[in-house]
């Protein structure tokens, strides 16, 4: 008899069906990752399913059952956006679908966090904007839709933002981290600067440069200064840095961090 | 335009199923003679369905298209080719046809998209030409029907065709006459002469469509001469036709359907007219072919032989209707599948020579023309072509001299039995292929001679004389 | 005699003609194939004005242009005219006037830098003044800008398309690190400017090179896909031949064994073969390696077809951006002039096979380099100066900001999941769908494409051409405090600087990367290295 170990059974057949085993599929993943509970699970799938329409709806009658608003959020919204990041990363979902999913998670959020006295807890908050003098900050966008959708508080000054106006709002709202964008290189001198300001200030924070004109080095040339090649890296450095981990220690953890994204 | 002059396979024995000397690769992950056999299914909307556009789209996609790309991932099988045949109407409803090409092309691809199967289609259009209305452009015009082949061409290439084909019948009003009058002659200038002169027409122009639209040249098959005679002979039952008449005109068939890949075409060749593994040997390119999985369509004496060297392998014509086992193309396509599945265990087992041989010795004495399509002796074929290195007069009679001798040698050694009344005919038409004059010219002008005055409207400008 | 300078002043280099005014003929051409300024974009040259200095960048940039019209081959005192012509930043360099005002965008920087928009209007100047080694006197003609972000760069491909005279919908896209595009519907203008990175100029991909003997510049299909290599004469010759599908070279051609790089033109092409033979897979290639394998061991790889992708999506993007602001379907637009050089040599057909023009438009003209002839036009004719004036007057442009407009954006998202993750066309119109977008339509048939020049400069003159390779311009200096330790000339990825004795350093400009890399400053080890003092010689 041949051998059977011999024959290469790639060549003569495919098992499509325990390929599409361990394909993830939006129906597992919701199995999986979403509440049990009906009223969380229906908010979740809204989310996960990006029915945009639902969800203003699913939250006002989780909230008219009394389900805790924070729970909404947490257990409801976020967790249907964690599904949502899951697909992403398993190449299921692609950036458009987590963009409009994370818009309805949002408007979720906004109808959840008007029933919570005194607002919601987030994961930390990170303050963005695209660097003065720079219009570009579509990536910028990008990076705070997917830091929003990670459960994350995002300040978001837009574009064209004056260093000034970074520091003061910095040292007034204590974030985590602070992010800078800039498409030009004459407007990314600002990073260097304003974290000098605020380091000077006596505040020792993550200051990730990133967008077209910023490479790692650059990023990395100043004290703070921590790099993000592309939006869908910012979630998981946000992580590292929420674990207690310095600037100093991303940078030596930045591919490991990033490998794969 | 070249010339084949020398062989691909430097002999028989190099020759394989599912490999070639020159593989190709196109579609959607599709590579054919590299390695794999290939199934390429075929089939035909059932008669009523082109009452309407709609019911004539729904059939080809919805239930055909999509019924044999799921049988394929059910049953776990890797490659697929799809071949549409165009039915004769969609050679003249042509939006409609190109409609079809593009939805069959979209199903493809999310079916690759969605189960990684990798898949190619072959569009094969009709050639609708009539001798007596005239076959080029400008010649025919009450029915335009020329004109309405190279449209045909251009819409399916558009369209979305991976490999585009075509079964050209330039010289069918001859050969036609001389199979029925047992006219080796005939034939010889029918299908070696006109034949290969409006196959170098048409093919000419479609190489250069398929090269504007980046779609692969598949090739020709002498279908309505070579197929049609091997049908005529039928099997042991029947005596209109003799079987050494049919092998023969498959050696000048072979020499015919040789042109299309001189002006350009790259195969996978067509498969219709059992020519293909002489072209494979000459030419080394890769070849699709038939044989016992087409038995809806077709009838032959050599099931299993003709697998011995294919590089895809093919049903033909498969009706669209429910069967027990789902539809009629599904469970034809899961035959073609299995049988594939057999032949590439046997080339990942190291035993791909072996099964190719017991393929081949299953037929080899069933029929002359098994005898003469077994690999060995079709090589033998295909150099006669090439050592002839000249007109298609000198090569198809080259071809046909060749075939009637390796006979004749079988016959003498026992290899393979031979009714008298086939003796008879093999012995006449050598005698009648040896008086032929070794001048072009001169035998052409006596066939045009001789068949316009049998013929009146025979048509010498039909093929541009 | 009396002689005239015409000259565009572009990003990737110099180009100027030595006319006759007698008669207006073309005597000679002389062209750099870089740019004297640090850096490989606009960008990196609005950087350096802003870090180092705009005078410097100004008199670098006269430096390069008086050596170029030394190699024109004609006696300079008999020069009376020069006429220039480029896009906004070139030619704010090349007078000297500030470019504060394109370095920085948005109100809050130009009201912190107190910086006032310069209004770059078309007129008359002294090219000695300038600092052209010319007779004090000699007229300088500048052709005007339409407005502050639209140069006179883009009047030039407007004006020598004949897109302004076209009655039909058309537009027009100058091919270049950044897209000058225009899209004409009635009387109304629509204009735009994508960046679309260095990737289409050969530039930021592996083996890409600039167009030179053994640069491979094209695939042919035929059914296989065939290497064009540049010879001797930088005319493309058959190379080896490629089933990219099965990853084997089916056929070795004359040049085989000469293949030295790849152009843009090269690049655009292999990504017509990487998406027609179905290789690119959510961001990557699928051949077995990930790369694909050309001749004499060139190849591009998933991060060169990446970075090729994502200028193909931004031009894409704003094309698609400016068609829904006007208003018209894709359908309404058939007639598209490629300007530049990328867009003269570019296959077409390629180009448009994968998004760098309108899949609808299927009467393409290849026009050259709109800015060297329309500088040229204006040296035989100074009246057209007035004339080029009413026009930019006239142009109802509506310029979109790329960088600020919503559907643009939107647009932009589809084109990085298209290519980056596998997105199929399907989605990507599904989703546009939802923000009242129209479909981006499949390319249709086979275009017809009138290459209206057989090069981007179609006339040289009797002397030909002359090539500037060796532009020679260096910054020097030394540094308080350095030891001479080295580090700053090792860590240089271009060999751009150079220790010529202890403790003084010498940067050839052309070669430097400029604000992009800075590793010299960024490494020094007693910090004192500092590159905005560096000066001229």
């Amino acid at each position: 008899m041949i051998d059977p170990g011999t024959v290469d059974y790639g060549f003569i057949l495919r098992r499509y069906d325990i390929e599409s085993e361990s394909q993830t599929r939006p129906e597992t993943v919701a199995a999986n990752m979403l509440p049990k509970d009906p009223f969380l699970n229906e908010i979740a799938s809204a989310v996960m399913f990006i029915r945009l329409r639902d969800i203003g709806s699913a939250v006002i009658r989780a909230l008219q059952m009394g389900v805790p608003p924070m729970d909404i959020i947490s257990k409801g919204l976020v967790a249907g956006m964690e599904a949502v990041g899951h697909l992403y990363n398993e190449h299921v979902y692609y950036l458009p679908e987590v963009i409009m999913a994370a818009k309805t998670m949002e408007t979720g959020i906004t109808l959840a966090e008007r029933q919570i006295p005194g607002g919601r807890e987030s994961k930390g908050t990170v303050v963005m904007h695209a660097a003065e003098g720079d219009p570009h900050d579509i990536g910028k966008n990008i990076a705070a839709i997917m830091l929003r959708s990670s459960g994350y508080d995002v300040i978001d000054l837009g574009k064209d933002v004056p260093v000034d106006e970074v520091v003061r709002i910095v040292l007034d709202r204590k974030p985590m981290m602070v992010t800078g964008t800039a498409l030009m290189t004459t407007t990314m001198p600002a990073f260097p600067a304003a974290a000098k300001e605020l380091h000077e200030a006596g505040l020792d924070i993550p200051y990730m440069a990133s967008g077209g004109a910023v490479n790692r080095e650059y990023a990395e040339s100043f004290d703070g200064g921590i790099y993000s090649q592309k939006a869908p890296q910012t979630p998981p450095i946000a992580d590292r840095i929420r674990q207690g981990h310095t600037w100093r220690q991303i940078r030596e953890e930045w591919d490991d961090i990033t490998g794969g994204l | 335009m070249p010339h084949f002059t020398k062989m691909a396979y430097a002999k028989a024995e190099d020759m394989v199923f599912g490999v070639s000397k020159k593989p190709l690769s196109y579609g959607l992950g599709i590579k054919v003679g590299a390695g794999k056999v290939i199934p390429e299914a075929k089939y035909a909307p059932r008669p009523g369905s082109i009452q309407s556009e709609d019911r004539l789209k729904r059939e080809f996609v919805d239930y055909i298209t999509k019924d044999i790309i799921h049988r394929n991932v059910n049953l776990g099988f890797p490659d697929l080719q799809l071949e549409t045949e165009w039915i004769s109407h969609m050679g003249t409803d042509i939006r409609t046809s190109q409609e079809i090409v593009q939805m069959q092309k979209e199903a493809i691809e999310n079916a690759h998209g969605r189960y990684g199967i990798n898949l190619a289609i072959r569009q094969t259009i009709p050639d609708l030409r009539e001798w007596e209305l005239g076959l080029r452009p400008g010649r025919d015009c009450i029915r335009f029907h020329p004109e309405q082949l190279f449209e045909c061409a251009e819409a399916a290439c558009a369209g979305g065709a991976d490999v585009l084909s075509v079964e050209t019948l330039g010289g069918k009003e001859v050969c036609d006459r001389a199979v029925t009058q047992g006219d080796i002659v005939g034939f010889l200038f029918g299908m070696g002469c006109l034949g290969s002169m409006d196959a170098e027409y048409v093919w000419k122009e479609f190489v250069s469509i398929c090269r504007r639209h980046h779609t692969v040249p598949g090739g020709d098959t002498a279908c309505s001469g070579a197929n049609t005679v091997m049908f005529m002979s039928g099997g042991f039952m029947d005596n209109d036709v003799q079987k050494t008449f049919s092998a023969l005109c498959r050696c000048i068939s072979a020499a015919r359907t040789l042109v299309p890949f001189e002006c350009g075409a790259t195969g996978p060749g067509k498969d219709c007219a059992y020519e293909g593994i002489i072209i494979k040997a000459i030419t080394g390119l890769p070849i699709s072919q038939e044989g016992k999985n087409a038995g809806c369509a077709h009838f032959d004496l050599m099931g299993n032989l003709m697998a011995q060297c294919c590089d895809l392998w093919s049903d033909e014509s498969v009706e669209y209707h429910p069967d027990f086992g789902g539809s009629s193309v599904a469970c034809w396509s899961a035959c073609l599948g299995y049988e594939c599945a057999l032949m590439n265990t046997a080339s990942a087992c190291g035993q791909a020579q072996v099964l190719r041989d017991i393929y081949m010795l299953s037929d080899r004495a069933r029929s002359p023309e098994s005898y003469l399509l077994a690999f060995d002796n079709a090589w033998k074929v295909g150099k006669a072509i090439v050592d002839a290195k000249g007109s298609y007069y000198l090569r198809a009679r080259a071809a046909a001299i060749a075939g009637a001798n390796i006979l004749l040698d079988g016959h003498r050694k026992g290899e393979i039995g031979m009714s008298r009344r086939q003796l008879e005919m093999l012995y006449r038409m050598i005698r009648d292929l040896e008086s032929l004059p070794d001048d072009e010219d001169v035998f052409m002008e006596s066939c045009i001679r001789r068949y316009s005055s049998e013929m009146p409207q025979f048509d010498p400008a039909n093929y541009g004389m | 005699m009396a002689y005239g300078i015409s000259m565009d002043i572009g990003t990737s280099g110099t180009r100027a003609h030595a006319v006759d005014l007698s008669n207006g003929r073309i005597i000679s051409t002389a062209i750099t194939t870089c740019h004297p300024l640090p850096g490989a974009n606009i960008m990196d040259h609005l950087t350096f004005c802003i870090r180092v200095g705009s005078d410097l960048a100004h008199d670098i940039l006269m430096d390069t242009v008086n050596k170029v019209i030394r190699n024109l081959k004609v006696d300079l005192k008999q020069v009376e005219r020069v006429a220039i012509c480029g896009n906004p930043i070139q030619l704010s360099l090349f007078q000297g006037i500030p470019v504060d005002d394109l370095a920085f965008a948005g109100e809050n920087a130009h009201k912190a830098r107190n910086i006032q928009a310069q209004k770059r209007n078309a007129g008359v100047f002294d090219a000695a003044a300038v600092g052209m080694d010319l007779k004090d006197g000699t007229e300088l003609l500048v052709p005007p800008a339409i407005r502050h972000e639209i140069g006179a760069d883009a009047l030039a491909m407007m004006y020598k398309s004949g897109f302004l005279d076209q009655k039909e919908n058309c537009m027009v896209t100058d091919y270049g690190t950044n897209a000058e595009m225009a899209l004409k519907v009635g009387d109304d203008i629509y204009t735009g400017s994508a960046a679309a990175g260095p990737a289409m100029e050969g530039q930021s991909i592996l083996h890409g090179m600039l167009a030179a003997p053994g640069a491979i510049s094209d695939l042919e299909y035929n059914f296989r896909w065939k290497c064009k290599v540049l010879d001797e004469n930088i005319t493309a010759q058959d190379g080896d031949e490629f089933d990219f599908g099965l990853e084997m070279c089916t056929g070795e051609g004359p040049m085989h064994g000469k293949a030295k790089g790849i152009t843009g033109t090269g690049v655009v092409a292999a990504v017509a073969a990487v998406m027609s033979s179905h290789l690119w897979r959510k961001g990557k290639l699928t051949t077995s390696d990930g790369k694909l394998h050309m001749q004499d061991g060139i190849y591009v790889d998933s991060k060169d077809i990446s970075e090729a992708c994502k200028a193909i999506g931004a031009m894409r993007a704003g094309h698609f951006a400016l068609v829904e602001h006007a208003g018209i379907k894709f359908d309404d637009l058939d007639i598209m002039y490629m300007a530049g050089a990328s867009g003269t040599y570019v296959d077409a057909a390629k180009a448009r096979d994968i998004g760098l023009l309108p899949p609808s438009c299927s009467t393409i003209y290849q026009i050259g380099n709109t800015s060297l002839s329309m500088a040229t036009d204006l040296l035989r004719n100074p009246e057209l100066l007035d004339e080029l004036q009413g026009i930019a007057d006239m142009i109802r442009a509506n310029h979109i900001m790329f960088a600020s407009d919503k559907v643009f954006e939107q647009i932009y998202i589809q084109e990085l999941a298209y290519w980056d993750e596998g997105m199929t066309l399907e989605m990507y119109n599904k989703n546009l769908a939802r923000d009242g977008i129209q479909p981006l339509p499949k390319a249709k048939g086979y275009p017809t494409v009138h290459r209206i020049v057989e090069r981007d400069i179609p006339d040289l003159g009797e002397y030909g051409l002359i090539m500037l390779d060796d532009i020679g311009t260096r910054l020097e200096g030394s540094f308080d405090g350095c030891t001479g330790c080295g580090r700053c000339v090792k860590e240089c990825p271009e060999n751009a600087l150079t220790m010529t004795s202890k403790g003084h350093f010498s940067v050839e400009t052309k070669k430097c990367l400029g604000t992009a890399c800075y590793r010299c400053q960024l490494h020094c080890p007693e910090k004192v290295y500092k590159y905005d003092q560096l000066k001229m010689i």
